[in-house]
C-alpha cells in the first residue's frame, strides 16, 4: 500500500543495524561528558574519550582528549590523542597532539606527532617503547 | 594516526579544530562509565551519567543510571536514580528506581520511589519530603525527633523496608 514506507522501513532498520553494531564495537568505551567534571583518578584498561574535566590522574589504554576538554593532572596512555587541553606531564607511547591542543607539561613519548599551531610548553624526551608499561 | 579515528567522529567528537563549538562538543554526550573504567575520587555532572565501572567516591548528576555490573562505593545524588547494580552508599534522588537485580547498601532517599521485586535493599528507606519539611515546619521536625526519640530501640522498624529476595 505504501510503497514509500517500505523503502523508509528498509533504510530505518540498516541505520539501527548500524548504530546496534557501532554500540557493540564501542561498549568498552568510556566517556565522560562535557558536562561531567571528575575529582580524582581515573583508570581505564580499554578507551576512554574526555569531552569534560578530570582533575586527578588518567591512566588508559587509549585515550582521547577532546575539544574542550581538560585534565589537570598526570596522563599514561598507550596511544593518546589530544584535541583539548592538558596541565600535568604526559607519558604515552604514540601520542598525536592537533592544532587545537595546549600541553603544560613534559611529554614522555616513542612516537610523536604534533599539528601546526598546537600549544606546548615543557620537554618532550624520547623514550624506547614501551614507554607506559 | 589512528586508524578508527571514523568511528570517533560518528561518536559525535570533534574531528578537527573548529569542527565543532566549544563546550556543545559533549553537552549532549551523556557520560559512560565502561565496565573497564575506574574512578577514584568525586564524580559531578549537569547531564546524564552511566554507570557499569566502578566508582570509589560520591557522584553527583541529573541522572545516574547504575548498570547490573556496576560497583559502587559512595553516595549517589542525583534528579533520577535508576540502580541495577552494586552501591555501598547512601542514595539520594527525586525519583530513585532499584531493579532486581540490584544490591544496595545504605540508605535510601527519595520522593517517587520504585523497588521491583527481588531487589536486595540494607538500609533506612526515607522520603525526601520528611527532609525538606524540616526546613519549613519545626513542628514537622519535633515531631519527627519525637518519634525519633520514643523508638529508639527500632530505628530502623519505621522506614527500613526489606525488599523480597
Amino acid at each position: 500500500m505504501f510503497s514509500k514506507i517500505d523503502k523508509g522501513e528498509e533504510l530505518l532498520s540498516e541505520r539501527i543495524e548500524t548504530v546496534r553494531r557501532r554500540t557493540e564495537s564501542e561498549r568498552r568505551l568510556s566517556i565522560i561528558g562535557a558536562a561531567t567534571t571528575i575529582y580524582g583518578d581515573v583508570e581505564c584498561v580499554s578507551a576512554l574519550q574526555v569531552f569534560g574535566v578530570v582533575e586527578g590522574d588518567v591512566r588508559s589504554r587509549v585515550l582521547v582528549v577532546e575539544f574542550g576538554a581538560h585534565i589537570e593532572g598526570r596522563v599514561f596512555a598507550e596511544r593518546l590523542l589530544v584535541y583539548g587541553s592538558i596541565h600535568g606531564p604526559v607519558t604515552a607511547t604514540d601520542i598525536g597532539i592537533e592544532a587545537s591542543a595546549r600541553i603544560l607539561g613534559n611529554i614522555t613519548h616513542n612516537s610523536l606527532m604534533i599539528a601546526p599551531g598546537a600549544f606546548l610548553e615543557g620537554r618532550r624526551p624520547w623514550r624506547p617503547r614501551p614507554v607506559v608499561g | 594516526m589512528f586508524s578508527k579515528s571514523d568511528d570517533k567522529s560518528k561518536a559525535g567528537g570533534p574531528t578537527a579544530f573548529g569542527d565543532v563549538p566549544r563546550g556543545a562538543a559533549g553537552s549532549a554526550v551523556p557520560s559512560l562509565i565502561s565496565a573497564d573504567l575506574k574512578v577514584v575520587g568525586n564524580l559531578e555532572s549537569a547531564g546524564d551519567l552511566q554507570i557499569d565501572g566502578q566508582v570509589k567516591g560520591d557522584i553527583k548528576s541529573r541522572s545516574v543510571t547504575v548498570g547490573e555490573n556496576a560497583r559502587i562505593k559512595g553516595s549517589i545524588t542525583a534528579d533520577t536514580v535508576r540502580v541495577c547494580g552494586t552501591i555501598d552508599g547512601q542514595v539520594k534522588g527525586n525519583s530513585v528506581t532499584i531493579a532486581k537485580t540490584a544490591k544496595a547498601k545504605g540508605d535510601i532517599v527519595h520522593q517517587t520511589l520504585s523497588i521491583e521485586a527481588g531487589a536486595s535493599i540494607e538500609g533506612q528507606i526515607r522520603r525526601l519530603d520528611s527532609e525538606k519539611a524540616n526546613g519549613g515546619g519545626k513542628a514537622v521536625a519535633a515531631e519527627a525527633s519525637a518519634a525519633a526519640k520514643a523508638a529508639p530501640s527500632s530505628s530502623n522498624g519505621g522506614g527500613d523496608k526489606p525488599a523480597a529476595g
